[in-house]
């Protein structure tokens, strides 16, 4: 058999029906179908998955394998499916994403040596949305417009496995998934060292696929509690990381830190509690009371996250210790170089100058005149100078400009109260 | 009263690009007063009321604005480049008309330039009482006559909407001409997913009589110069009339879906006067869409010019709020309406009109005042009342 290009693997958990219709749509692809091999892996299907992919897979106009396993975890699924995969590029695909006819064409064509791809999965919004799934749809438009932005600063928690390729090189190169992690973040985990042997991400708008995401706010919460866990695990495992990770924590308010407090000492009153904090958010949205109900969306979600913390360290005086350990809040390094916009280096040189800044943080001037620090940004990429002149208008937009505007306004009028009037 | 005041004389309105600052306005003999809107490219980044001596506008008082321009100079400046005219989504143009043959005849040259740059533009005739509209769009054949009998201006818009082709549907009123760079900078704005509605500036044609100039400076239209983004987070839906106003504004169709025509219970031609655009605007923010002021998408409007249609004007935008605030009471199931709606009926119309009864300084004319309450305390009843009446119109449609 020919060895195919692009090899896709799809981990998919009882989804029989929305899995076919997808594997059907995949016959449309305007890429060589003998070119392309699709791996699905079902984890712990109990419903007709494995018996439906094997038909189809009889009638499939291009090399389908499918491997099924209960391990629950989407780590190990994606892993045994790289492993059984003979492509030179991966396409990590979800279940739950329909994807268009130019869908692997457009991941192909952006990739590149050490390229990671990331595609652009519309989310698409269910049939009577809530509250919560109208902003989440929101946040990930958001996010895909963010990538767009040629200033844009991909960090490791923009790699999502569910819609981007990369070559199986480097892939294999940082040993793929990291297997301990069986929730959620396996990807970002991924990412992060991904980021860290020097890939780049990019953005192909072009791979795109129809995301029908049916997530309610009670599945997210349990998504929520997971992200605690593994942010522990990513912070343990990479613990340069801690302080970006657990920085937004400090300093909370006192209705947060009684949240954080019953996560911690209270956990078997939590699903009681959790249960009643739905009601009272239906209790809003049925009465359209938009900002008691976002008061209560944050509480959850706080609440949740730390019930993942807490399941992690145990006692709250270890979560303490945990997070007292390491200075907190990005700095500038002492020795952070500054960068003059005005008068950047040649291209030796600014190679070694922005390679410095993205580990110690820099001082961005121009002209001479310094006008903002830019701390070093842990999971990041390098830093480039599209970065460096986004934050400098950012900056002079919110804060130079108005200053001068009104100082230019006070001299104006103390100018014009000097001359004689006017008839 | 106000509108007997002499002092209100007739108001020159003048367009200046900021680097024409330095260049008197002249040809201004039969003024006594100004109004300067400055543009910086197509943007408008500001306006001023200035006195004109011997017909003409000095450099030293048009230097003096020149500051409080910077900032809305600034802020185009700064912001992330226009995305390519070939990314922006493809747009239709919608002109609902009902018996201004004269308002028309001014407005469609303009239109006219934007089909003839292969935009769609519709002109919905809304129950004419005679064909001189479809004779007048008959002098552009680039430009469509749509025929719509069932009277309102919501029927007419949803019309448009349905008829519409291109991805994104920008309105504007009969009465009304746009600017050459109008549509470009709305699509502009399309270039974020999230985006289903954007509103731009609108600024008058003429202040000939006292009740266009009353209107003008009572800030009729007026929504600032800096580009602004709302969503839910940043207002409250129950505010969404400080996003803007139909006579300019742009909608993407594929959102529709999700937020539904417009109610042809509000608006002209209805018992509720008006509100239409302000209650799509709240289903727009409350579906968690964002809304976008774009001040360079300017259009050029002709405000009443009798001091009784303006006071029938301002007595529908009372009636037309707090019709579509029951609206949004009865039919979205806003709570919030009560609190909100009542605190604005006494903070704003009550006080305004125990301020134009007592004549305090600055206060609104005590017949404008009085019309708007009358306006408020109608508007429930007048939505009831125009609900039955659509329904009645749908049942024999």
């Amino acid at each position: 058999m020919h060895t195919p290009t692009v090899s896709m693997i799809i981990p998919t958990h009882n989804r029989s029906a929305l899995l076919l219709r997808h594997l059907g749509a995949l016959g449309q692809q305007d890429w060589p179908l003998h070119d392309l091999e699709v791996i699905v892996v079902a984890d712990a299907c109990t419903d007709s998955t494995v018996a439906q992919v094997q038909a189809f897979a009889l009638t499939a106009p291009f090399q389908l394998h499918l491997i099924s396993h209960v391990v629950r975890s989407a780590a190990t699924t994606r892993q045994v499916g790289a492993q059984a995969a003979r492509g030179r590029v991966f396409i990590f695909l979800d279940d739950d994403i329909a994807v268009a006819p130019g869908f692997v064409r457009a991941h192909m064509e952006a990739q590149a040596p050490n390229r990671v791809v990331l595609g652009y999965s519309r989310p698409m919004l269910p049939h009577r949305p809530t509250w919560w799934q109208r902003d989440a749809h929101r946040w990930w438009e958001d996010m895909f417009h963010g990538f767009a932005q040629p200033s844009h600063r991909y960090s490791y928690r923009d790699f999502f496995s569910g819609n981007a390729s990369l070559a199986a090189e480097i892939f294999w190169q940082v040993n793929g998934f990291d297997l301990t992690f069986s929730g959620r973040l396996e990807d970002y985990e991924l990412g992060y060292r991904l980021l860290k042997a020097g890939a780049t991400f990019s953005f192909a708008p072009a791979a795109v696929g129809d995301h029908h995401d049916q997530t309610n706010l009670a599945q997210w919460q349990r998504r929520i509690r997971q992200e605690g866990i593994a942010d522990v695990q990513i912070a343990q495992r990479h613990p340069e990381l801690r302080n970006y990770l657990f920085d937004r924590l400090y300093h909370p308010a006192l209705i947060t830190r009684f949240i954080r407090l019953m996560a911690f000492i209270v956990p078997q009153h939590g699903e009681r509690f959790e249960r009643l904090i739905l009601i009272a958010i239906d209790f809003c949205e049925r009465f359209k009371l938009r900002y008691r109900w976002q008061k209560l969306v944050a509480a959850l979600r706080e609440y949740n996250y730390f019930c993942g913390i807490a399941s992690m360290l145990r006692a709250r005086d270890n979560y303490k210790r945990w997070i007292g350990e390491a200075p907190l809040r990005q700095r500038l390094a002492p020795d952070a170089p500054q960068i003059d916009l005005a008068d950047l280096p040649t291209e030796p040189a600014a190679e070694a100058l922005f390679a410095a800044a993205s580990t110690k943080g820099a001082i961005i001037a121009l002209a001479g005149v310094p006008l903002l620090a830019l701390p070093p940004q842990p999971g990041a990429e390098p830093l480039r100078v599209e970065h460096v002149r986004a934050a400098v208008r950012a900056i002079a937009q919110q804060k130079y400009f108005p200053a001068l505007a009104l100082g230019m306004a006070r001299r104006h009028s103390s100018l014009s109260a000097q001359l004689p009037e006017q008839e | 009263m106000w509108m007997q005041h002499s002092r209100y004389k007739p108001i020159a309105v003048r367009e200046l690009q900021v680097t024409q600052i330095n260049q008197p306005l002249t040809d201004l003999a039969d003024y006594k007063q100004a109004l300067v809107v400055f543009r910086h490219g197509v943007a408008v980044v500001g306006q001023a009321w200035l006195p004109v001596t011997n017909g003409r506008v000095t450099v030293a008082d048009l230097r003096l604005v020149e500051v409080r321009l910077a900032a809305a100079i600034w802020q185009r400046t700064t912001n992330e480049s226009a995305p390519p005219k070939r990314s922006m989504p493809t747009a239709s143009v919608v002109i609902c008309t009902r018996d201004r043959p004269a308002d028309l005849a001014r407005c469609l040259p303009g239109l006219a330039q934007l089909a003839d740059q292969g935009h769609e533009v519709l002109v919905i005739d809304n129950c004419p009482s005679d064909d001189q509209a479809r004779n007048l769009v008959a002098r552009y054949p680039q430009v469509r006559y749509i025929y719509e009998p069932r009277p309102g201006l919501n029927v007419a818009r949803n019309r448009g909407l349905q008829t519409a082709q291109g991805e994104i549907v920008a309105f504007t009123d009969d009465d009304a001409i746009v600017d050459p760079g109008w549509l470009d900078a709305l699509r502009a704005n399309f270039n974020d997913p999230t985006v289903a509605l954007v509103t731009g500036i609108t600024m008058p044609i003429e202040l000939e009589t006292p009740a266009q100039i009353w209107f003008e400076e009572s800030n009729g239209f007026q929504r600032g110069f800096e580009r602004r983004v709302f969503d839910v987070q940043s207002l409250d839906p129950v505010g969404a009339g400080r996003i803007g106003a139909g006579v300019n504004m742009a909608i993407r169709r594929a959102a529709l879906q999700q937020i539904g025509l417009f109610d042809e219970a509000l608006d002209g031609g209805t018992p509720a006067m008006s509100g239409g655009d302000q209650e799509f605007f709240y289903r727009v923010i409350a579906r968690s869409y964002r809304a976008v002021y774009e001040p360079a998408a300017l259009v050029w409007h002709r405000h009443r010019r009798e001091w009784a249609d303006l006071r029938r004007c301002i007595e529908g935008y009372g009636v037309g709020l707090f019709a579509w605030w029951t609206r949004a009471f009865l039919v979205e199931g806003d709570w919030t309406v009560l609190k909100n709606g009542s605190m604005w009926f006494v903070q704003h119309h009550v006080r305004e009109a125990a301020r134009a009864i007592l004549q305090r300084p600055g206060a609104t004319p005590r017949d404008l005042a009085l019309a708007e309450l009358r306006g408020a305390l109608a508007g429930p009843g007048a939505y009831l009342r125009a609900r039955i009446k659509a329904r009645e119109q749908t049942g024999k449609g």
